[in-house]
């Protein structure tokens, strides 16, 4: 299993239309401050996974809908298999964790399923 | 507690998520504290006002502070009072509205606003070139009987808002000429059609039994390095969180 937080714009910039104190981050104008940022709130929330930092074009962010804040897994198989709503209210960590669980259940399948015989 | 064994890290991880959620955001005393922030940072001859030659990080975003125009941004861009702030809220919320004006002429709803629908849809508006557009009609229906549309109580619903940015030659009244020119300002890719984000409509999200699109980031400790995330496949299922610190 593994976990990246997906670091991206900030919700809440000084210089955004919702601004919050908090932290008090200008919205990164490079990739150097965006990773400065992520990096500072990895330390800061003793975050225990590694971060990976969405590129100022937001490509990543946009392809998933990231903003504000969103949790995805993706199964063993490449296929999306749990997709979040959008945060903060429909952030839901224990329906990523209900995800987790039904994707290891599949990973524990019988050694003779179909599904887990290697190609010759 | 499961049927399965989880680790316990991992309950720990999902926590640790919970706590990662952004609070809900405190309002006040916002602008007193962004403004003692940037004086702090950026009013280097301590005189109360940032020029541009003491902001460096670049003039839009200059310009997003400077809410009252007077090309320095001091306190008076932060005051409680500000009509400079209204004005800038609403010239935002104006621009997420038109896109949804735009929408309205979608006649044969496949999603994009062709040159003749939207000819079609400004003259059905306004036969007589001399009267003004009503602005209600302009506004979005609501999606469901008796309900007004989402946001209906803040100024993107206000007609008001339209008027501000689409009224060219600042007469009050939105002529039928002027509301044509909304096709050319939405179409940013000039491919004489209106469609997706330029209607203000969302790029579908990778939804459950969707392949994830691929990625391939630096990761935050060590930028020199990527992680590409199609590399999992096969290996171990990936759990990604979208988020930032604020």
């Amino acid at each position: 299993m593994q976990f990246y937080i997906v670091y991206i714009r900030e919700a809440h910039a000084l210089d955004s239309r919702a601004p919050m104190t908090f932290g008090s981050v200008e919205d990164p104008i490079d990739l150097k401050e965006r990773t400065l940022v992520a990096s500072k709130c990895v330390k800061d929330l003793d975050l225990p996974m590694e971060a990976l930092v969405d590129r100022l074009d937001d490509a990543v962010n946009l392809a998933y809908g990231g903003w504000p804040d969103r949790l995805y897994l993706v199964g063993r198989d490449g296929k999306i298999a749990y997709a979040g709503g959008k945060g903060p209210f429909e952030f839901r960590p224990e329906e990523l964790e209900q995800a987790i669980e039904r994707e290891m259940a599949v990973a524990k399948a019988p050694v003779d399923h179909p599904a887990n015989e290697k190609k010759h | 507690m499961h049927a399965l064994s989880i680790p316990s890290r991992w309950s720990a991880l999902l926590l640790a998520l919970g706590l990662y959620a952004p609070a809900d955001a405190q309002r006040f005393g916002i602008d007193e504290s962004v403004w003692s922030y940037l004086a702090e940072k950026y009013d280097q001859n301590k005189d109360g006002r940032i020029e541009p030659a003491e902001y460096d990080r670049g003039a839009e975003k200059f310009a997003a502070y400077d809410r009252d125009g007077d090309g320095v941004v001091s306190e008076a861009d932060f005051a409680a009072d500000a009509a400079g702030r209204g004005a800038t809220n609403r010239r935002r919320a104006g621009r997420e509205l038109l896109g949804q004006v735009a929408r309205r002429a979608d006649a044969d709803r496949d999603e994009t606003v062709s040159r003749a629908e939207w000819s079609a849809y400004v003259t059905g508006l306004a036969a007589d070139a001399a009267k003004g557009v009503d602005l209600a009609a302009l506004l979005p229906a609501p999606t469901r009987p008796g309900r007004a549309p989402r946001g209906a109580r803040g100024p993107a619903q206000d007609p008001r808002v339209l008027l501000e940015a689409l009224d060219a030659d600042k007469d009050g009244v939105l002529h039928r000429d002027e509301l044509r020119e909304l096709f050319p300002q939405l179409d940013a890719n000039r491919d004489a059609k209106l469609a997706g984000t330029e209607l203000g409509i969302a790029p579908k999200l990778p939804r459950a039994g969707d392949i994830a699109p691929d990625f391939d980031l630096p990761l935050a400790k060590d930028t020199t390095k990527s992680v590409k995330l199609s590399g999992f496949r096969e290996k171990k299922p990936v759990a990604l969180i979208f988020g930032s610190y604020t």
